[in-house]
């Protein structure tokens, strides 16, 4: 059942990736059953500190929907593309989609602050986050896509690398330098907001 | 921006960074080369350097399903503020809530706040009974149990555990470096099992138990974490069965990950059977196991491997697992017997068994350094041996101890006869004031410290009671006869002595006295170093509990015989502050602040001393000083400094309570309640805590159990004047006039003359003896004419009122209200308010008076339901429904005392 899902998204990743729009609406309950699957562990998971099992679990989670080593794509580097690209679709419409119904429509918008500084953790952040790297790509669209595939995708360093044929000392350039300029953007967006 | 010019920043920005901090800003401005844009925008990037850190490094999936799973977790920012808590930092998350350090500003301590997940929280019923149980907890006040503050809920509906902070380590963490050494693990277990069988006593079942549970403190102190949470848990994600399923599914795709909690259930409750406080005991089991092997004893690949082997499986024996630990073999196996009927029924069984092992290894550790070294395998015989030794030798003492207890008791029972009655028990003492014989009246306060101290150690036992040191005081130097004393105080024994003290050096002489007889039953003679002042106090303490076979429990032996040196210049301080203390004079109130807080200067580890200065606070704040701000401030820093150092000494929690249940916190009854229970617990003769504590009682209208403490509070301090007064208020509220009239009468009136004279014209009035009544009324006001608190004046109001002069009534409600409202205990005279309003048939004014002393303090259900004065109410649907919801909070103040 599992190969079959992951063969499922799969398919209707590489159809969107041909422009079927549609396929998105099917691909995302599938990473909400992963994120609930995830959620139901964190609700019963007892204290902090198991960083191991959760960090497998997450990998676990990835696997599932972006089966990187048994998907024979012609073109990998395009696949995580979309694969990661997918990922920052889905998670920021349903951060979003919280977000509204969380606050009846009217998105409220916090400040990250000192929040910024452990992670992103509300979903107006999540939102935040993904208008900056919209600002980013007019800068360097090669650091969008490590914060994609690192973040949303879920890709290690190496993976990148491989991904996107480079060093993993540039990809840890390119990580380290995007995530002081989306810090620095985030910051800038909230002062604005709140005035 | 352009291509080049990114590219410029970015090559600039990496070749900062990979200088040191310090070179950074020269290296910077040196490669702009005046180019200020440039500089400005590397250096405005290299500010969140340290923040990019931990910046989106946990995938969005798993920040996704986090937020689905806390729903509000992780919503909480540092800075933030809920109640008087402000966030300090995140601790950790789980799946029983984000985990924050926050600073308590009222109460100037550190506390940590678990925010619960919304899925545990949304059903009221499981909440409900959740903070029934946090309060049971909270009231446990177990010294190894994670103390719960409160639970509070914040303004957007999310559930909150305030908890004592632990600093130190996790026992998982602790574990991590292997095995742990059988004497360490001993104590740990043994502080584990403290905990739970205090709190299975209070009827808390733990049910999850595991190292990531325990905290081992710096000090050596264990805490267990989380009681009551694990039923939260449970009972709102359905069933313990439905959980394990799950669990075994996701394990099936995930193999190799071993879910934590799994390991450490019981048959029982894996297999999802009801559990009870045995499954404590197995849990305890495992952890005890874990420690000694390094290894868990029941594992699998996947948690139904784990489960399989829990309900189907022995253990390897400790003996191959962890050979050096073969001594906890027995226990490890009964704890885990599959059966529970077959298992240690109580915690407190397990808890002696382990004891009993740690007392044999010490003795063996003794007779072993003594061995010369040799192998392993011999050591481990000789310490067998040796340890068959040392019970066999301990049997010997016993049978002679026994011995002699049976000789002693023919002798004794010869000796009284029947000629009077046998005296067969002494339950009740008083230590008569030390002499001073060290020929300098200005060391009084020594002789009179150390007898203090001998009273406080002796009052914490609970089996005896102890005359209290106000009573005794009145004997200085008394030439009565000791049968006379013994007489007037109602007690079976006095111990008198004498301190004297030469440079660092004391000398203690201590005999204690049958009181009728003048039988000298035990006495000894102590020369020691001043610094080891309080091991002989001690020392002599535990020898007068010996020498009249009183119930001395483990808690209270352990409480007994804490001692640490002190430093001479500290403890004369701290001597001196206690004998000005006690004077209850501003200026010796003054005097005493002094000295306590030089004590606590040269010696800032000394708990006792924190804890005086703290009463000495409060005592100045309540009766000389209640408007200096300050004096509050100082007097929680120094509880919680007193509390971090020791968390068992009484006096610092009846300065809390004190500090608590003030107008200023609109009278937190509940916490006031559990400050003076735990108080209590620690020091069953702290007059001073039943008195505050009756004062709570009879504001929330648990009367009776008011009474009771009063009578105790009398019985160890029959000088305590405002006991008795509030003997009389009580029976007062309760509607028995006479009586309480009586009781009035009998309270020197300088105790307090509005509380104890407003209360008597009360009394009259309600007796009918008007006339008498406004006559004392109208002398009270002669000789208190400011009437600062309106109370005077509203009782005006009330005969006013009831001799229909209606225009006169409503003239001195306005002015009670104006001479009251100032002050912040107001609640009393708004009561009287109310109720000239109800005798007017003012049912609207009444009303709203009187729901306004309920919320502001005093929501005494029994006197509102009692009182005549509010008959003209009774039929009113509004006040109908005030009462039934006094009678309701009453009840639940009922299970925070009973809890």
């Amino acid at each position: 059942m599992q190969a079959q899902s992951t063969k499922e998204i799969t398919g209707l990743l590489m159809a969107w990736s041909e422009g079927d729009e549609t396929a998105l609406d099917r691909l995302a309950p599938l990473i909400h059953a992963e994120l609930h699957r995830l959620a139901r562990h964190y609700m019963r998971q007892e204290r902090p500190g198991h960083l191991l099992q959760t960090t497998a679990l997450v990998n676990e989670a990835y696997l599932r929907l972006i089966d990187w080593k048994n998907v024979r794509w012609q073109n990998r580097a395009h696949f995580f593309g979309v694969a990661a690209q997918m990922m920052r679709r889905i998670l920021v419409d349903f951060a979003r989609e919280r977000q509204n119904l969380k606050h009846g429509g009217g998105a409220l918008r916090v400040s990250l602050g000192e929040a910024a500084s452990f992670v992103v953790h509300r979903d107006s952040d999540l939102v935040a986050l993904d208008e900056a790297l919209t600002a980013l790509a007019q800068v360097d669209p090669r650091k969008v896509r490590v914060v994609e595939m690192r973040f949303f995708a879920g890709l290690s360093v190496e993976e990148v690398a491989d991904v996107l044929k480079v060093s993993k000392e540039t990809v840890m350039r390119d990580w380290r330098l995007a995530k002081v300029w989306l810090l620095r953007e985030l910051e800038a967006e909230a002062a604005i907001r709140e005035g | 921006m352009k291509d080049e010019r990114w590219q410029e920043v970015e090559r600039l920005y990496h070749a900062v960074v990979a200088k040191p901090a310090g070179e950074r800003s020269d290296f910077l401005a040196e490669a702009c080369a005046g180019d200020e844009e440039l500089r400005r925008e590397v250096e405005s990037l290299l500010a969140y350097e340290d923040r990019a850190e931990t910046f989106i490094e946990s995938p969005a999936l798993d920040m996704a399903a986090r937020m689905m799973a806390g729903e509000h977790s992780r919503t909480v920012k540092v800075g933030e503020s809920f109640n008087q808590y402000r966030i300090v930092s995140h601790l950790g998350s789980g799946g029983m809530g984000e985990v924050y350090l926050a600073d308590d500003v009222r109460l100037r301590r550190r506390v940590a706040l678990k925010f619960l997940p919304a899925a545990f929280t949304k059903d009221k019923t499981h909440l409900h009974r959740f903070e029934v149980e946090a309060r049971a907890i909270a009231a446990m006040s177990h010294p190894n149990a994670c103390t719960i503050h409160e639970v509070i809920e914040t303004e957007d509906g999310r559930h909150c555990i305030v908890m004592e902070y632990v600093a130190g380590m996790a026992l998982r963490e602790r574990m991590m470096s292997g095995p742990i050494d059988v004497n360490e693990a001993l104590e740990i277990a043994i502080q584990i099992a403290s905990a739970l069988s205090s709190a299975h006593a209070a009827g808390i079942v733990h049910r999850d138990i595991k190292p990531e549970n325990v905290m081992l403190r710096r000090d050596g102190y264990v805490k267990v974490l989380d009681f009551g949470l694990a039923k939260l848990a449970n009972t709102s994600l359905d069933l313990v069965n439905s959980q394990i399923e799950t669990r075994a599914l996701e394990l099936t795709t995930a193999p190799g990950i071993v879910m934590g909690t799994v390991a450490y259930m019981s048959p029982e409750q894996a297999r999802g059977l009801p559990v009870d406080l045995r499954t404590d005991v197995w849990s305890l089991g495992v952890v005890l196991y874990e420690m000694v092997a390094g290894r868990k004893p029941f594992a699998g690949e996947t948690a139904t491997d784990v489960i399989v082997s829990i309900v189907n499986r022995e253990p390897e024996a400790l003996s191959k697992a962890a050979p050096e630990a073969i001594a906890l073999q027995p226990i490890v196996m009964k704890a885990l017997a599959k059966d529970p009927n077959e298992r240690y029924q109580t915690a407190e069984a397990i808890a002696g068994d382990l004891k009993n092992v740690k007392r044999e290894l010490d003795l063996g550790a003794g007779n072993q350094r003594k061995q010369a070294s040799s192998s392993l395998r011999t050591d481990h015989r000789l310490f067998n041996s040796d340890a068959a030794r040392s019970r066999k030798i301990v049997f010997a003492t016993l049978a002679i101890i026994v011995g002699i207890a049976l000789l002693s008791a023919v002798w004794l029972a010869r000796k009284w006869g029947t000629a009077k009655p046998a005296r067969t028990s002494i339950r009740s003492l008083a230590v008569l004031p030390m002499a001073n014989l060290s020929g300098d009246q200005a060391q009084d306060y020594f002789a009179d410290g150390m007898t203090e101290t001998l009273i406080a150690g002796l009052a914490k036992v609970a089996a005896l009671r102890v005359t209290s040191r106000t009573s005794v005081m009145q004997f200085k130097d008394s030439k009565k006869p000791l049968k006379d004393i013994a007489g007037e105080l109602n007690v079976d024994a006095v111990v008198e002595g004498s301190v004297q003290r030469t440079g660092d050096r004391i000398r203690v002489a201590v005999r204690l006295l049958e009181a009728s007889t003048e039988e000298q039953l035990w006495s000894e003679t102590y020369n020691r170093d001043l610094r080891d002042v309080e091991t002989v106090q001690n020392e002599v303490a535990t020898a007068i509990t010996q020498a009249i076979h009183v119930t001395v429990t483990p808690q209270e032996q352990s409480r007994l015989t804490r001692a640490r040196p002190i430093n001479p210049a500290a403890y004369d301080d701290f001597l001196r502050g206690r004998y000005y203390l006690n004077s209850q004079k501003q200026a010796d109130n003054d005097k005493a602040i002094e000295a306590l807080n030089r004590a606590v200067a040269s010696d800032p580890e000394f708990a006792r001393g924190w804890a005086e200065l703290a009463q000495a606070y409060v005592w100045k704040l309540f009766l000389f000083a209640p408007e200096e701000k300050d004096l509050h401030e100082k007097a929680y820093v120094a509880v919680e400094k007193a509390l971090a150092l020791d968390p068992d000494l009484p006096e610092a929690y009846l300065a809390r309570g004190r500090l608590l249940w003030t107008p200023a916190n609109h009278f937190p009854h509940d916490k006031a309640i559990q400050e003076y229970r735990r108080a209590l617990a620690l020091s069953p003769g702290l007059d001073e805590a039943r008195n505050q504590l009756a004062l709570v009682l009879s504001h929330v209208g648990l009367l009776d159990e008011a009474l009771v403490e009063l009578d105790q509070a009398l019985a160890a301090n029959p000088s305590n004047t405002l006991a008795r007064f509030r003997v009389g208020e009580v029976l007062l509220f309760q509607g028995k006039h006479e009586q309480a009239l009586e009781a009035l009468r009998n309270v020197p009136l300088d105790a307090n003359p509005a509380l104890v004279g407003h209360q008597i014209v009360l009394a009259l009035f309600h007796l009918s003896r008007r006339d008498e009544a406004a006559a004392t009324l109208d002398k009270f006001l002669k000789d208190y004419p400011a009437d600062n608190r309106g109370l005077f004046t509203s009782l005006e109001a009330i005969l006013a009122a009831s001799a229909g002069q209606h225009a006169e009534a409503e003239k001195k409600i306005q002015l009670a209200i104006a001479r009251g409202r100032g002050f912040g205990h107001f609640h009393h005279t708004a009561y009287h308010v109310a109720c000239a309003y109800a005798i007017m048939n003012k049912h609207e004014q009444a009303i709203k008076w009187l729901e306004s002393v309920a919320n502001d303090g005093f929501p005494c259900y029994v006197l509102f339901e009692r009182d005549h004065n509010l008959d003209n109410l009774r039929h009113d649907a509004r006040f109908q429904v005030l009462l039934a919801n006094l009678q309701r909070d009453m009840e639940k103040y009922k299970k925070v005392l009973e809890s």
